[in-house]
């Protein structure tokens, strides 16, 4: 029994110190964040000395026009939640019909939603980019450098994964509730969106967490549809941005690489417990 | 940067919004009231037709007939196939049009923004299409014979491959191990968890400038082996791409096997132990065999990132030194 204590504590030591090695990059942004240029060039690893040189590099980084930080917050938000909200409630949609539809159409659509998961976004994007130019010509309604743009294309990107993880949900959803709830009345979409729905909501949270993260970090497609340096950009681009204008300005790089990772780690520890359920039971199932 | 105005944002705000959500409700919602209206008059119709059964009033209400038909019989057939299976209000009619409906959306964007461009991207590579050239010609697997007749691509094609290899064994390696760990009853379990997972959350771009400044600033102070920095030599720089894929996605990969490990039954592992087995021979025969197919699910995830990284290596080497990390472009 003594022996089994002594090697839990060994482990336990050991895995604190594997932690603070995984923290060591999480360390070096906060502290060099708190220094001076100068003070970064001349000892990277120290402590930094005066706190305040982070609320200055901050305040400095909001006074950048180049990176406007509040204004691409907005639109990296606006643009996560809405294209989250719609890829979860129309694949969803898609998913359920695809299921509850036995015809050779629908098998059919299935194959091409799967063979989408293997497509490599960089095979698609310079044709992405020559039809969004041909769809502005056509309807007049510009898709590139705007925001409807990136959400369209996110949902399209997006559809493959998400119909394959609610098909599979959806599969084992008796039949018979939708029955009963037809003879009680339900049209069809009541039927989806008053019974089917609230039941798919633990893979709509898997969903989520992998498509949120996903969105939230991208880069290539922002980049692709958005440009560089436009009025609509996103905190990826926003940052990609600031480290080419300033090159090799550390202080204010890494606050700015702060600011942005700040909304994501804040969020993971408030819903901690949902994002790592979520997570693994989407990859298991 | 040119500042447009604030009615201009809030205008492209407003339509996305209205694309995305409020369109096809809208649509949803004409729909179904149409459905109903037909339901509605056909009902009405019905009515009518059994109040007044006399003939002559009958023949006066006859449409027009573009297609002649054979007889009456076959008119009912033809001419309502298409509002039984489409318009009509009975079941099997209204299946297929929630079909269409639930599919469109996102079968629709599918198609428009990765089908069709990947369709036009397989085309557009056996033509000698530039930027600039408005009509390209068809000039055969040309553009293939010269892609690997290069010597940039074939290197970093082959770099990909080498990178991709060692990538998938550090991460599970890692990843595995770190699992291990943690499923042992430890005192602070749950941080731990997390502390590992929180790499994950950083972005490719973001995590690509973070590690940039370790490896060129906080471990070259140093000296030793970090100086020069590792990313600015070939093949450090790939040992140096690896450490940062690793350590972002070895949390991911570790909650999997979490699950797995997780689900493996003690009363397996204690009979093991009675018997004699130590510690290596119980996880060789007992937990390895049993969490098998989590270890596809994990060889599946990392391929796939290793060879779609992009993000990172531009940001930490911007595709340098000399081409030799993984970027095609």
């Amino acid at each position: 029994m003594k022996k089994q204590n002594i090697k839990l504590i060994i482990g336990e030591v050991f895995t604190f110190i594997l932690m603070i090695v995984f923290f060591f990059p999480f360390m070096m942004i906060i502290f060099n964040a708190a220094k001076d240029d100068t003070e970064i060039i001349r000892n990277p690893l120290s402590l930094p000395t005066n706190l305040l040189n982070m609320y200055h590099n901050a305040i400095e980084i909001l006074g950048r026009d180049n990176i406007d930080y509040f204004q691409s917050f907005g639109y990296s938000t606006i643009i996560t939640v809405v294209s989250l909200i719609a890829i979860g409630t129309f694949s969803a949609m898609a998913a359920w019909v695809l299921v509850r539809t036995k015809t050779k159409y629908s098998v059919f659509i299935f194959m091409l939603f799967l063979s989408g998961m293997v497509i490599p976004f960089q095979v698609v994007m310079l044709p992405l980019v020559r039809l969004l130019q041909t769809m502005k010509d056509v309807t007049g309604i510009p898709f590139k450098g705007t925001v409807h743009g990136v959400i369209l294309a996110y949902i399209g990107f997006g559809a493959p994964l998400s119909v394959f993880m609610f098909y599979g949900f959806i599969k084992s959803i008796p039949m018979d509730i939708e029955e009963a709830a037809i003879i009680d009345g339900c049209s069809k979409s009541q039927v989806f969106f008053k019974i089917i729905l609230p039941i798919l909501k633990p893979i709509f949270v898997t969903m989520l967490v992998l498509n949120g993260m996903w969105i939230w970090n991208d880069y290539l497609l922002p980049l692709l549809i958005l440009g560089k340096g436009t009025d609509v950009q996103t905190l990826p681009l926003s940052v990609a941005n600031l480290v080419g204008f300033y090159d090799k300005e550390w202080s204010l790089i890494l606050t700015s690489v702060l600011m942005a990772a700040i909304p994501v780690i804040v969020l993971f520890l408030f819903a901690q417990k949902h994002i790592i359920k979520g997570m693994t039971s989407g990859a298991i199932k | 940067m040119k500042k447009i105005d604030f009615k201009t944002k809030l205008a492209h705000i407003l339509l996305s919004i209205y694309a995305i959500i409020v369109l096809p409700f809208i649509l949803l919602s004409k729909v179904i009231d149409w459905g109903i209206n037909i339901f509605v008059s056909a009902i009405n119709k019905d009515r009518s037709d059994k109040n007044d059964g006399s003939t002559e009033t009958k023949k006066e209400i006859e449409p027009v007939q573009i297609i002649k038909f054979k007889d009456d019989k076959e008119r009912s057939t033809a001419g309502k196939y298409l509002y039984d299976v489409w318009f009509g209000p009975s079941y099997t009619a209204q299946n297929n049009r929630v079909f269409v409906y639930f599919l469109l959306p996102s079968f629709g964007s599918f198609i428009l923004f990765v089908f069709i461009p990947f369709i036009n991207g397989l085309w557009l590579s056996l033509t000698d299409w530039t930027i600039i050239k408005t009509d390209p010609s068809f000039i055969g697997l040309e553009n293939y014979k010269t892609i690997f007749s290069d010597y940039k691509f074939v290197y970093s094609f082959t770099r990909t491959v080498m990178y991709s290899v060692l990538n998938i064994l550090a991460i599970n390696l890692v990843a595995f191990g770190l699992a291990l760990l943690v499923v042992q009853k430890f005192k602070l379990k749950n941080l731990y968890r997390a502390a590992f997972f929180m790499p994950n959350l950083i972005g490719g771009l973001v995590l690509g400038y973070i590690w940039q400044f370790i490896f060129n600033k906080a471990l070259e102070s140093l000296g030793g082996i970090f100086s020069p920095s590792l990313i600015t030599n070939g093949n450090t720089a790939l040992l140096g791409l690896i450490i940062v894929i690793s350590w972002q996605y070895a949390g991911y990969i570790m909650m999997i096997y979490i699950a797995a490990l997780q689900n493996v039954p003690q009363d397996l592992v204690e009979a093991s132990k009675i018997d004699g087995a130590n510690a290596w021979q119980r996880l060789k025969t007992i937990t390895l065999p049993l969490i098998a197919q989590s270890f596809t699910i994990a060889m599946f995830l990392t391929l796939t990132t290793s060879f779609k990284q992009f993000d990172t290596v531009v940001s930490l080497t911007q595709g340098g030194p000399a081409t030799k990390l993984p970027l095609w472009l």
